[in-house]
């Protein structure tokens, strides 16, 4: 008899393409969600000449660097957060990704859009960079769920995870 | 990264930083070295007194060497580092050109992922 598998293991095993030597698995990255502090990845991926592998997985809206004061980009007083925003835009753009911008009524913060617009489903491994950890609570659902699991074992030794170049 | 640092030594790190430090290597790729703490503090006494001092550190070997001139070069340090991450670190690859070698196993898992379950 098998051992019995829980949910998180279930997912796993479904989005795992292979395992390194190391431990490291390498997972399929069902849907992607990008916030606006990811100019730097932007930019490594352009110093690599790589394209975003699924930008049709991948979803985008700016949430650390807005102002509260207004929806407009000139309502950011800092210059360097002004920038950030700015390039989640001309990023997304470049890549073809779909973004929930300033001024669209669908923009919020990033763990709550998954959800409200229908992006994240049961059973998907999604991935938010710079969330992918400990903090990963989203709203319930079934995937947020994973992704706090994957999380937590990705906190062991023996469960390192990592992500595909697709899935910056 | 930026400040061109490639290799830290502590006795100790925490994992997101560890796992972090052999991802960023767009240009360089770090390494992390874990060595007793009382080793840690011996070198960093040494390295304060003699600033500007050097320690070399062989990956290939394993060994942390110096500060030269302090321990007269001869005094080394083994630590211990993944094999798998050790051969991508001496052949100069990081885990996305790792992922971009498997670009055939990627194709066919998404091939048969989305005939699987289309409706993702």
């Amino acid at each position: 008899m098998t051992k019995a598998q829980t949910l998180f293991d279930k997912i796993w095993a479904r989005h795992t393409i292979l395992e390194r030597p190391d431990g490291a698995t390498l997972l399929h990255v069902a849907r992607h969600l990008v916030h606006d502090g990811s100019r730097a990845s932007f930019g490594a991926l352009k110093d690599k000449g790589l394209e975003v592998r699924h930008p049709e997985r991948t979803f985008a809206t700016p949430d650390h660097y807005v102002s509260t004061l207004g929806n407009e980009l000139t309502a950011i007083s800092e210059p360097y957060r002004r920038e950030m925003v700015g390039a989640l835009a001309d990023n997304a753009r470049e890549h073809g990704i779909t973004l929930f911008g300033l001024g669209d009524r669908r923009q919020g913060i990033v763990h709550v859009i998954g959800p409200e617009q229908g992006i994240t489903q049961p059973g998907l491994l999604m991935v938010c960079r710079g969330h992918e950890r400990r903090s990963g609570g989203a709203p319930g659902s079934s995937s947020a769920t994973a992704i706090s699991a994957a999380a937590r074992r990705a906190s062991t030794p023996s469960g390192r995870w990592w992500t595909p170049a697709s899935a910056w | 990264m930026d400040a061109g640092i490639r290799v830290v030594i502590a006795p100790s790190f925490g994992d997101i930083f560890f796992n972090n430090s052999f991802k960023n290597g767009f240009d360089l790729i770090g390494v992390d070295i874990v060595l007793p703490p009382e080793r840690c503090a011996e070198l960093r006494a040494a390295l304060e007194r003699t600033p500007g001092a050097r320690l070399i550190v062989d990956l290939e070997a394993q060994t942390v060497t110096g500060p030269v001139g302090i321990n007269d070069g001869g005094c080394s340090d083994h630590f211990d580092i993944d094999p798998f991450r050790k051969q991508l670190l001496l052949s100069g690859m990081d885990d996305i050109s790792f992922t971009l070698n498997h670009k055939d196993s990627i194709a066919a898992f998404e091939a048969r992922f989305a005939k699987e379950l289309p409706w993702i």
